[in-house]
């Protein structure tokens, strides 16, 4: 077992020198004539498109009809879209399907696949084709920076995917709850010492001491909100993994603060549940009443504004040291296939992250739209007016920090999750529950150090 | 005295069972003819109105007549073939000695042992090099020689009595003939349950038809339905969840419904002997 992981770090690394080597040479030599001659012979290009869901509801239907909507503005290519499941069930689909060498030529997976989609040697890096395009750079400067980060992962110094459906955490709050226990409405808690002091304010008991209404939820069984937690209580830097993805500082002060935190809300004050929470059901409970404040992904806008009975509003997640938030969600990768399909999937990546594109899926889906110039164009302008609400993640990106992205994902999440359920379920020590944590995922990310 | 009191008492343990069983179930109906926030804010099982709207939504979301006939064309396949192959191979591990029959067995067996799913990248490539990605034929193959259908038919087979084969060889039977007239008839009761099994089990299916179809005309209803299930990074919206749920399995319910006494039937006969 051990002896293949080194294997695969060898190969990763290898893999990506050759790429490294292989785009660059492209950029610099075989890409002109290679334009010329996909324009002359005009032969039909067919793609396959994967893409998850990942939010509920027929999503499919409105991405067969933006692929519709390009192919019938691109005679010459034919994008076919593949409903495939959520982002777990698309890996696994690609990585399967990578193996038999019967590669799909686009897809959306999640932001933090883009080590082990580098380690299979499975996607092209961008920059050859930014660099060949006459608008390139305006292009990939008009997206919110912190989109960026995750794909310009792994070694080298490269750009592996391109910003496509993303979502930030989200503080929702209840205003009418707010206006009873005599808080101002329009003003959300900014920082840690606030959220507490409002939550106290908000959390009601009936007679027999049964809490009715917490004062907030936040979601624990999930290393997404946590994480924005972690680079909350850092001073400037937002680095909790490090470029390659084969460190994670984890055992720090940062953490300690988070953890304690969490502790402090639900043990000391006990206005969030003891109960470790999961994220599927906050909304939910939201819409209820049975929580004023929740910290919830901004995919469950749509739901929440459907839903509530109530005014509600939305705000940045508060502040420890600093604001912070890591986005998530997916992103397009090119897939290695041969020089006329990555150009026409270039062509289609493209032409899903224009500014009208993008501020469609966000209405369509409740994602933040990626780019800066989208909220300029007027239908979405029309949109936002309409549902103030939906703005505050785009508004909130300039905080964002990368989504912890390393190799061997999944044990060194597992292991982090594993800590928090520890300190809270089984009252573990949070100095000992981190340094466990913390040898465990150097344990799992040995293998891929150089 | 005695046995009357057990008796009730075990009524009372069974119906407790069937409750607990049937709870969610009862949920899950009562969720799918509401709207969402009814279902939020209302704590009450009982809908304050009873809407069809989630079931609008997810029947309008895709082909169902392609996607149940595909499911339909899916589980008879895999039914039929599992049949084919198991009682003959089920027959040879039950009656026949040959060198290597065990050892064969054995192999056979530990097919039982290995997780589904260290086996989906093996067998992605395999059909793939046989050219049957996004075929219908690429969600049936890898199910046709089931190890535990040869398994449970090899105990039913055994349990047939040497006699029965044995008239039949003395009136001139070949092997066709043992298992047409006397192993096939006899195991009834396995064969349905079996079958049940099977129907459900690929009825039910959802990674592996998802991870080697592409296109929707060759996708069963589960697949077609799942996106509703979806929702990592949004809430769940549960009408929708239910109502598409109810879809998927409404049919499998009403032909348990209509042969529920057959099939409880042929578990006991199984169980019995």
């Amino acid at each position: 077992m051990k002896k293949n992981m080194f294997k695969m770090a060898g190969i990763s690394v290898l893999a990506t020198s050759m790429l490294a080597g292989c785009s660059n040479g492209g950029a610099a030599t075989g890409t002109q004539p290679e334009a010329q001659k996909g324009t002359e012979t005009a032969q039909k290009v067919n793609l396959k498109f994967y893409y998850p869901v990942a939010v509920a509801g027929p999503l499919t239907k409105v991405m067969d009809a933006y692929v519709k909507s390009f192919n019938d503005s691109h005679p010459n290519i034919n994008v076919e879209a593949v409903y495939s499941g959520d982002y777990n069930q698309t890996i696994t689909k690609v990585q399967a399907a990578v193996k038999s060498g019967d590669m799909p030529d686009v897809a959306v997976l999640s932001a933090t696949d883009v080590l082990r989609l580098q380690d299979i040697k499975a996607i092209v890096p961008l920059e050859s084709y930014v660099k060949n395009d006459k608008d390139g750079d305006a292009y990939i400067n008009d997206f919110f920076p912190g989109l960026l980060s995750e794909a310009k992962m792994g070694q080298g110094d490269h750009l592996w995917a391109i910003p496509y459906q993303r979502s930030t955490p989200l503080l929702y709050f209840n205003k009418e709850a707010f206006k009873e226990a005599g808080l101002d409405p329009n003003k959300a808690p900014a920082n840690w010492e606030e959220f507490s002091a409002y939550a106290k304010k908000l959390t009601k008991k009936d007679a027999s001491g049964q809490v009715t209404q917490w004062g907030g939820m936040i979601v624990e069984n999930d290393t997404w909100i946590f994480q924005a937690l972690m680079m909350q209580g850092m001073n400037g830097d937002k680095q909790v993994g490090n470029q390659d993805g084969t460190q994670v500082k984890y055992n720090t002060d940062a953490t300690k603060n988070a953890i304690n935190y969490l502790l402090k809300l639900a043990k000391e004050d006990k206005v969030i549940p003891e109960k470790l929470a999961n994220g599927g059901t906050l909304p939910a409970d939201f819409v209820a009443g049975k929580a004023a404040m929740i910290y919830n992904s901004s995919g469950s806008l749509a739901f929440i504004r459907d839903n509530a009975k109530f005014d509600f509003g939305t705000a940045f997640l508060p502040a420890g040291q600093q604001y912070a938030v890591a986005s998530g969600g997916g992103n397009l990768y090119m897939f290695k296939t041969n020089d006329a399909k990555q150009k026409a999937t270039w062509e289609f990546i493209r032409w899903m992250t224009s500014p009208e594109q993008a501020a469609k899926w966000s209405t369509d889906s409740g994602y933040v739209a990626t780019r800066k110039s989208s909220y300029n164009v007027p239908t979405f302008q029309e949109y936002l007016a309409k549902f103030p609400q939906a703005a505050v993640p785009k508004d909130q990106l300039q905080y964002a920090g990368a989504w912890l992205t390393t190799h061997n994902n999944a044990d060194v999440g597992k292991a982090m999750q594993d800590s928090i359920d520890s300190v809270f379920t089984a009252g573990t020590p949070v100095d000992q529950s981190l340094a466990d944590a913390q040898s465990k995922i150097d344990a799992a990310l040995k293998p891929f150090k150089k | 005295m005695f046995g009357r009191v057990s008796k009730y008492l075990l009524n009372a343990i069974l119906l407790i069972l069937g409750g607990i069983w049937l709870v969610p179930f009862l949920w899950m109906v009562s969720a799918a003819f509401r709207s969402s926030s009814d279902l939020l804010n209302n704590p009450s099982w009982i809908p304050a109105h009873i809407t069809l709207k989630g079931f609008q939504e997810v029947w309008t979301s895709a082909h169902f007549p392609t996607l149940y006939s595909n499911t339909l064309w899916i589980v008879t396949v895999v039914l039929i073939a599992q049949y084919f192959i198991a009682i003959m191979a089920a027959y040879v591990f039950a009656r026949r000695r040959f060198p290597g029959s065990h050892f064969l067995f054995l192999i056979c067996m530990i097919q039982l042992f290995i997780p589904g799913g260290i086996l989906i990248v093996p067998n992605y490539e395999t059909i793939f090099h046989l050219g049957l990605i996004n075929t219908k034929w690429a969600i049936v193959l890898p199910s046709f020689a089931s190890s535990f259908a040869i398994f449970y038919l090899r105990q039913a087979f055994k349990s047939i009595p040497v006699e029965l084969e044995e008239a039949a060889v003395m009136d001139g039977a070949v092997t066709w003939h043992l298992l047409r007239h006397v192993f096939v008839p006899l195991s009834v009761p396995a064969l349905t349950a079996l079958g049940i099994v099977s129907v459900s089990s690929h009825w039910n299916d959802f990674l592996w038809p998802l991870l080697v179809t592409n296109s929707p005309s060759n996708r069963p209803v589960t697949v077609g339905l799942a996106l509703f299930a979806q929702a990592s990074e949004s809430a769940a919206e549960w009408p929708l969840i239910t109502a598409a749920t109810l879809i998927v399995i409404c049919p499998l319910m009403i032909v348990f419904i209509i042969f529920q006494r057959k099939i409880v039937e042929s578990f006991l006969h199984t169980g019995i002997k």
